[in-house]
């Protein structure tokens, strides 16, 4: 084989399936139009193409797959239940195996709310109609015995603190007791 | 005038399935059933191993539907799936060719068989029932020869007349690999039909081996 041709072998290859860039096709072109070999090389290549390709295909041809995609469909199995489906088959058998739990479960539940809604309900009409409630958090002891600070929590974040003076014991009822408030804190105790 | 349906693109029918619905797989496993066949065939050389490697891959596609990403096309992620079945099942097997783990895509290792010896003795329209005969013997004999590497790319070349872009992508090598790897396949496949195409003729123009 000419030197010339060797190095076309590969290229012969890509020109033959019509993937030579441009410049390639006109370089080898070039060459076929004076390399007899090289024309004749690239007619083997496109015979040996057809030649697989009607080899192949005539392989797959012999196959039957009119069954094949129930075949797949069967491997695969019945679909998984969707979630309505696998909670209406799991509180089948919670229902089958647990009942007397589920049923005294639910009904705890229902005399807790039975319970707690109208105290609920009153704390947030409450709420509603600008009465903050008041919830007292804490009382403590300072060292003046006449002064007793209340912490308060106003409902609303805030917090109010309170310094109670109160009148010494023996001092008669007569005395109202001081009250200093302090400005709301941003609810930090 | 006969009016002719527009079938759904593969990403549509992907949509569909994932919402649960059966007959748009259906469609895909039929769009698809005989590359994949052809692709498992040409890997693993033996039919009724194809053919449940075919089926497992659609059942894998089912089941792994949702991690499919839709970056790459939809036959791209399916051929690498067939492609890890085969690799898998060649695995476990010790059938395997020896040679084909030898393969090196180097240039210049292959040369083309003599001349117009092929063209001569094939033509470029081979007919069915040639097939059937001694050339479709001798070329299963020869696919059966050639590297995994070569068989993979010739049969997407030939069988799914793939560009070379889609070769690069699909099988993640560069443009320029699938050239010169097509070409070394062709040259193998010439050098194996010798015997059918006339030994005599050939001894001019094989190269080293």
């Amino acid at each position: 084989m000419e030197s010339a041709c060797h190095s076309y072998q590969m290229l012969l290859s890509a020109y033959s399936d019509g993937e030579a860039s441009p410049r390639e096709r006109a370089q080898v072109e070039l060459h076929l139009s004076s390399c007899g070999d090289c024309r004749a090389r690239v007619e083997d290549l496109k015979a040996l193409a057809a030649t697989v390709s009607a080899h192949l295909r005539a392989q797959v041809d012999e196959v039957d797959f009119s069954s094949f995609a129930d075949d797949v469909l069967k491997r695969i199995g019945p679909d998984e239940p969707g979630l309505v489906e696998r909670m209406r088959i799991c509180w089948a058998e919670v229902m089958a195996y647990h009942r007397t739990a589920v049923i005294s479960s639910v009904a705890t539940a229902a005399v807790t709310l039975a319970i707690a809604a109208p105290l609920i309900w009153q704390l947030a009409t409450r709420s509603a109609a600008g009465q903050v409630p008041q919830v007292v958090l804490r009382q403590m002891q300072l060292e003046n015995p006449n002064i007793q600070p209340v912490v308060m929590d106003m409902g609303d974040g805030k917090t109010l603190i309170m310094f109670v003076d109160q009148p010494a014991p023996g001092a008669g009822a007569a005395t109202p007791p001081v009250l200093k408030a302090t400005p709301p804190t941003g609810g930090d105790l | 005038m006969e009016l002719r349906k527009v079938q759904p693109d593969d990403l549509t029918l992907v949509k569909r399935c994932r919402d649960g619905d059966k007959e748009a797989f259906r469609l895909l496993v039929e769009r698809y059933q005989r590359k994949v066949f052809a692709q498992a065939l040409g890997m693993v050389k033996d039919k009724d191993e194809a053919m449940d490697i075919a089926q497992e891959a659609f059942v894998k596609v089912y089941k792994y539907l949702g991690h499919f990403k839709g970056d790459s096309s939809f036959y791209t992620w399916l051929y690498r799936i067939v492609a890890n079945l085969c690799v898998d099942r060649l695995r476990k097997t010790t059938s395997r060719s020896p040679t084909s783990q030898e393969y090196d895509d180097a240039i210049g290792r292959d040369e083309m068989a003599g001349a117009g010896i092929l063209s001569t003795r094939l033509g470029t329209n081979p007919q069915k029932s040639a097939l059937r005969g001694e050339l479709a013997k001798k070329m299963e004999e020869a696919l059966a020869q050639i590297p995994e590497k070569h068989r993979e790319i010739l049969l997407l070349r030939e069988l799914e007349g793939m560009s070379y872009e889609d070769l690069a992508r699909i099988l993640k090598i560069p443009k320029g690999t699938v050239m010169s790897r097509l070409f070394h396949a062709r040259a193998k496949m010439q050098r194996l039909l010798a015997d059918y195409v006339g030994e005599a003729q050939m001894v001019e123009g094989l190269g080293e081996e």
